[in-house]
């Protein structure tokens, strides 16, 4: 069972996906900070919507 | 930042909007996203274009929404290619994130849906792991796909630590 765990926690690891970069909207809450997936975790937001615009 | 932004049709206290951007254009680019009357969740920029290339793939196209379960799993990937999000395309996203938000805040062994652990919540695992009940899977306390014994000790365990 310890394996297993330890298995699925490796693969977790393999699979998760992050960033970390500076919030530039200057209206977010957030702004200035370095912002991501796991930031917002830790504040309880456990889901992110990650939008992926191009600026031209 | 597209037509989902600050129209809080989710929880937003459980599931954030962040809005990625590769700064072709620069400050101009950048105002056309996010300078906007009610804009107000975080953007951040991606330059080198490492973070779009992992999330995405290279050379992918532009305007995807990638939404990340509590595991930072990639779980949802939709390329939009009007310029704003069609009534149908939004009450997918949005039924995703729900079922998202729902799967992050599930509280196991709550077999009752009270949000509390206590007695009743093992009197019914106990019914599910004897084959009485039908199988919960909110009651699969070891997260091994299915209910029986090892899971009764374990909420028992948690509601005595409590």
């Amino acid at each position: 069972m310890k394996k297993i765990i330890l298995l699925l926690s490796a693969l977790n690891f393999l699979f998760a996906l992050d960033y970390a970069l500076e919030d530039v909207n200057d209206t977010s809450p957030t702004y200035g900070d370095i912002v991501g997936p796991s930031y917002f975790q830790n504040q309880g937001q456990l889901v992110s919507i990650n939008y992926f615009g191009w600026e031209t | 930042m597209c037509n989902l932004s600050n129209i809080n049709a989710w929880d937003t206290e459980k599931a954030v909007l962040i809005g990625l951007g590769i700064a072709s254009g620069g400050d101009i680019g950048l105002n056309g996203m996010i300078d906007q009357t009610g804009v107000n969740s975080p953007w951040v920029q991606d330059p080198s274009e490492e973070v779009w290339d992992v999330f995405l793939g290279e050379d992918a196209p532009r305007r995807q929404i990638v939404l990340l379960d509590h595991n930072l799993e990639k779980r949802f990937q939709q390329w939009y290619d009007g310029g704003e999000l069609n009534n149908q395309e939004i009450n997918e996203l949005l039924l995703e994130i729900q079922n998202l938000i729902d799967e992050a805040f599930i509280l196991l062994g709550d077999m009752n849906g009270d949000e509390n652990l206590n007695v009743l919540d093992v009197i019914i695992l106990v019914n599910i792991a004897l084959g009485n009940t039908e199988v919960d899977l909110v009651g699969d306390m070891n997260q091994d796909g299915g209910i029986n014994i090892l899971d009764v000790v374990l909420l028992v365990n948690i509601i005595l630590s409590n």
